[in-house]
């Protein structure tokens, strides 16, 4: 039966076509054959499937009249996409052009401090931008601590590996080795080429089709850090965490004593926050252990306040204040009042319906920044945000004709965001915050160079765009 | 302040003060490959407390493989080794007596196996991200079932390593989740690379098994996944769902039993339909989030030579068992509180508890089994003094079959206790440290059905407070686990056991010999 399909297939591949195009790699930009190539249709649970011939070429047949996505796989590239085309009887279709890029590769093994594998271990895969790390995947090493990643796309990257400790996590035994001591097994993570901060890792460069192998990664140990003391007027409604303030990394929580000493021994180097919760009273307070154990620490729960906060439009969104200073959000809305409130800087996040968004924060009456919200006490309220719907739009297109899809990218301030044009060189960017943007069509966008000094070098189209405007756009351009 | 003094002050009281009034002891000893004998560098080994909390002890092992422990306090522990690539050993115990000087401890490492191989579609082509399971053979109340005990993803050369394995038969599964259900032309049959056993097949009846030995690495396995025809089931979700993302998911069901591993995942529409495509025929059991608070009734289906329709799934809503206990014979009902619980029909677990599934002690020491997941499941009593007299569900005798807890029902279990009196000691010719087992045949139901025990190093063994009936007492290797409640596999072996006949109050003394790992291995393959 296959092979009937086979044969009808290469059949049909001589009528005409109702989508085509080419398969290049995308460093040397020559054809590529053997590629299976799918026209994945929006409505359609099956894709159509060919395979690309000499030069690289291939050809849908038969298609139906819809929208579809033009997808590449062979092995050792990466999955390529083409732009969407939509197929229409009597519409000629221009060429589709799908690069292909041959995968990166990196491998190599994490080994304990003692020179041994270790298996089992996390290891982060780090990217960088304008705010900071981020990382883009997690995996574990296999028995023989060995690790091989091969789907990222070309760039940059950094590599940290930690000890999962959760194999083995006897959290309720607490183990000295021969000479009384916690031993130093309390593994930080650490990035490549051993260091334990990610400002000294050392940059992984990874070019299409390049493999990057026997990468070691020795993990560092340390001492672990104890921190002891007390909570004020500790009662058992309290309750008790100690967070690391990265982000990723998992905290504990446990009970103090009734007179509300505390002490843990098994906390890795680095700054945490100590958080003490209860209905009225709460504690965030930051402590640094990178350096070595601390005791007495005099925990403090404070009363809290609560301010009104109203939010107009928008049914069904959510606040969250998150306080600059700790990791924890706040989400205690009731009768129309945030409350658990302690002084400080807070963040304000919001979820709502797809299509609204922020149109002014006040706090009594006074417009603040929604990433700077201060408050010292009850007095500060009411917080009010206003949603709106009224969102704009960018429909636009390319003065000049490309040889495939072009990265249109819509800068404010340090943020950004993008499209690719179509076959056509159209684009469109829906749901856009009403403001003052920057616009560039890049070819050859690269995402991790791209920056706001980088946008400033290069031609752009500045718009300011009002409520419920569409803006039509013509831009050149940019070649990278 | 010292650290001891401060661990004392804030937490492990009762471990320190034994510390504090004990005079120490010290444990040394050397670690060794199981199979060569060799010293083993770099080994963790750890002294765990028996009670699993307070104070524990860690060592790694030197160039000679020695290890040792000065301090120790007075206490009995587990051993643990941790290296890469060999087993986690934790059943050795150790008791350590106030200043004893334990000596020339021998641990052996057994190393672990592993089976490397590439996951290709029917044109030779590697398979990227596929999923490849080893499943290896379990036994469920007596019946043969498989288990998923390792599982890898293919890299971009299609290649997967499956690691940790212990020394035993495994079949291979694989499937890929990425790769699309394609069609010559949109409407036209479709076709969807299909979930395979080694070496080819849909059923793991069909499956060859891959023998791996302690420390052994086989490879160059390939799985061939074909490109078969590919059918869809649809079908509509019959409530409102209060999460937006739950899974609709087809799993095999292979000889009568879930194939957890193939499972295929489905597509819910705003309207509530759903449709599972890429489907080879078979039979499937369709459910919506197995995991989740919000299941559906399991729906089978027969897919292919056409699509299949599974209807209108239906919630799952949570059943209610009460159970009440009741001491046979004596007027004052002092049981404590029992451990009992529902031992679910099947061995998946994700088919067995809810997600906020609850066990209520209630004051007159019943229970309440709320918000548990409908089904076949059976009570077990876990004590080491009483025993399950007899046992109604609503009325109806329990039998073997257990108790079927139907779709949102309520449900009245009336347990009758008796006190365990009987007991069997006995010797083991010729093994100091082995396995004792000691089979029940005709004991009512509520019980675990077979016991188990260790050897005091001398051979010697001792079963307390057992339910009155008939028994067979076998002693087997340490460290291994056979099909008891078979009755095929009893069967064949039932010789080589003593026969016991417990009544209520006597004492049993029987001898056994150790039967050999050959001949219950071939006792095993002789289960159809």
């Amino acid at each position: 039966m296959i092979a009937l399909a086979m044969l009808a297939m290469a059949a049909q591949a001589q009528a005409s076509c109702a989508v085509q195009g080419t398969i290049v790699d995308g460093v040397s930009g020559n054809g590529l054959a053997r590629v299976r190539v799918y026209a994945v249709s929006e409505g359609n649970a099956a894709a159509v499937l060919r395979r690309s011939g000499e030069g690289g070429r291939f050809c849908f047949e038969q298609l139906t009249a819809g929208k579809y996505r033009v997808e590449a796989r062979r092995s050792g590239y990466l999955d390529g996409e083409g732009p969407a085309v939509e197929v229409a009887r009597g519409r000629a279709m221009p060429d589709v052009r799908v690069k292909l890029l041959r995968r990166p590769v990196v491998s190599g093994t994490v080994l304990r401090p003692d020179g041994q594998p270790a298996p089992g271990s996390e290891l982060s895969v780090w990217r960088r931008n304008r705010t900071g790390p981020y990382q883009v995947s997690i995996i574990e090493t296999d028995d023989r601590g060995m690790f091989r990643l091969s789907d990222l796309a070309p760039g940059t990257y950094y590599l940290s590996a930690k000890r999962n400790l959760q194999a083995n996590d006897q959290r309720t035994v607490e183990y000295l080795n021969n000479k009384g001591e916690r031993p130093r097994v309390q593994e930080a993570p650490t990035y490549f080429p051993g260091v334990l901060a990610f400002a000294e890792a050392r940059p992984i460069v990874l070019k299409a089709g390049q493999e990057v192998n026997g990468i070691l990664i020795g993990l560092r140990e340390g001492t672990p850090r104890r921190l002891s003391g007390r909570v004020v007027g500790f009662s058992e409604d309290l309750t008790f965490e100690i967070l690391p303030l990265e982000e990723g990394q998992e905290g504990v929580s446990f009970t103090p004593a009734p007179d509300g000493q505390f002490m843990r021994g098994d906390l890795a180097p680095g700054k945490y926050v100590v958080y003490v919760d209860g209905d009225s009273r709460r504690a965030e307070q930051v402590v640094d252990l990178t350096n070595g154990d601390v005791d007495g620490m005099v925990v403090q729960p404070q009363p809290t306040f609560a301010i009104p906060v109203t939010v107009t439009g928008g049914d069904g969104s959510k606040l969250t204040l998150m306080n600059t200073g700790a990791r924890r959000e706040l989400h205690r809305i009731d009768h129309g009042q945030i409350s658990g409130l302690l002084p400080g800087v807070y963040r304000l996040w919001m979820t709502f319906p797809p299509s609204w968004y922020i149109k002014s924060v006040t706090l009594k009456g006074k417009p603040v920044a929604p990433d700077r919200v201060e408050l010292s006490g009850a007095q500060d309220g009411p917080l009010e945000v206003a949603l709106s719907s009224g969102m704009a739009r960018i429909d636009g297109h390319l003065t000049e004709a490309t040889s495939g899809p072009v990265t249109i990218v819509l800068a404010h301030g340090e943020e950004w965001r993008v499209e690719q044009t179509d076959l056509e060189g159209r684009f469109t960017f829906a749901a856009v915050v009403p403001g003052k943007y920057r616009i560039y069509a890049v070819e050859g966008f690269d995402e991790d160079s791209w920056d706001a000094d980088a946008g400033a070098a290069l031609p752009g189209t500045d718009v300011e765009l009002a409520e419920r405007e569409v803006r039509r756009l013509a831009l050149p351009v940019v070649h990278q | 302040m010292s650290l001891i003094f401060r661990l004392l002050v804030w937490g492990w009281t009762g471990t320190l003060l034994l510390w504090g009034a004990s005079e120490q002891g010290t444990v040394e000893g050397v670690v060794r490959h199981s199979i060569n004998g060799a010293a083993l560098k770099g080994v963790i080994v750890r002294l765990v407390p028996h009670v699993e909390e307070g104070l524990g002890y860690v060592a790694s092992t030197d160039e000679g493989g020695a290890f040792h422990f000065s301090d120790v306090a007075a206490a009995e522990y587990r051993v643990t080794l941790e290296r890469a690539g060999f087993a986690t050993g934790g059943t050795q115990y150790l008791q350590v007596k106030a200043g004893e000087h334990i000596r020339s401890l021998e641990l052996k490492a057994v190393p672990l196996g592993a089976i490397e191989g590439r996951v290709v579609d029917s044109d030779g082509e590697p398979l990227v991200g596929a999923d490849v399971a080893a499943l290896r053979t379990d036994w469920w109340r007596g019946t043969r079932v498989f288990q998923a005990v390792a599982s890898a993803i293919t890299d971009d050369r299609g290649d997967f390593r499956l690691s940790g394995l212990e020394a035993d038969s495994y079949r291979l599964f694989a499937i890929t989740r990425r790769e699309f259900t394609v069609a010559d032309r949109p409407g036209a049959a479709e076709f969807h690379v299909a979930p395979t056993y080694y070496p080819g097949g849909q059923d793991v009846t069909g499956s060859a098994a891959i023998d791996v030995a302690d420390g052994q690495e086989v490879r160059g396995i390939e799985i061939k996944l074909p490109m078969t025809p590919a059918f869809h089931v649809r079908g509509r979700i019959g409530f409102a769902a209060k999460e937006p993302n739950f899974t609709i998911t087809a799993v095999r069901v292979d000889a009568g039993r879930r194939a957890p591993w193939f499972e295929i995942y489905g597509k819910k529409e705003q309207d509530g339909t759903f449709d599972i495509h890429g489907v080879p025929a078979g039979t499937y059991e369709v459910a919506v989030d197995a995991f989740g608070a919000q299941a559906s009734e399991p729906v089978t289906v027969t897919v292919g030579p056409k699509d299949a329709d599974a209807g209108v799934l239906r919630q799952l809503l949570p059943a209610t068992v009460r159970a009440r206990f009741t001491l046979a014979g004596e007027t004052e009902q002092s049981f404590g509180d029992p451990m009992f619980m529902l031992q679910a029909a099947s061995p998946q677990p994700e088919r067995t508890a809810w997600a906020n599934a609850e066990r209520k002690r209630q004051p007159d020491h019943g229970l309440v089994f709320d918000n548990h997941r409908p089904g076949r499941y059976h009570p077990l009593l876990i004590s080491s003094d009483f025993f399950v007299e007899s046992m109604t569900f609503n009325g109806q005798a329990v039998d073997d079959k257990g108790i079927l807890l139907a779709n949102g029902s309520q449900g009245e279990l009336a347990v009758t206790l008796a006190r365990g009196v009987a007991s069997i000691t006995g010797q083991v010719k010729g093994c100091a440290n082995c396995r004792v087992v000691a089979v029940a045949e005709n004991v009512p139901p509520g019980g675990p059905g077979v016991f188990g025990s260790g050897t005091n190093g001398s051979g010697g063994f001792v079963f307390r407070k057992l339910v009155p009936g008939k028994y067979i007492v076998f002693a087997v290797p340490e460290d291994s686990s056979w099909p008891w409640q078979n009755a095929t596999f009893l069967g064949l072996l039932r010789e080589r056991g003593a026969e016991v006949d417990l009544r209520a109050g006597s004492s049993a003394q029987v001898q056994v010999g150790m039967i050999a790992l050959e001949e219950l291995k071939r006792a095993e393959a002789q289960i159809p």
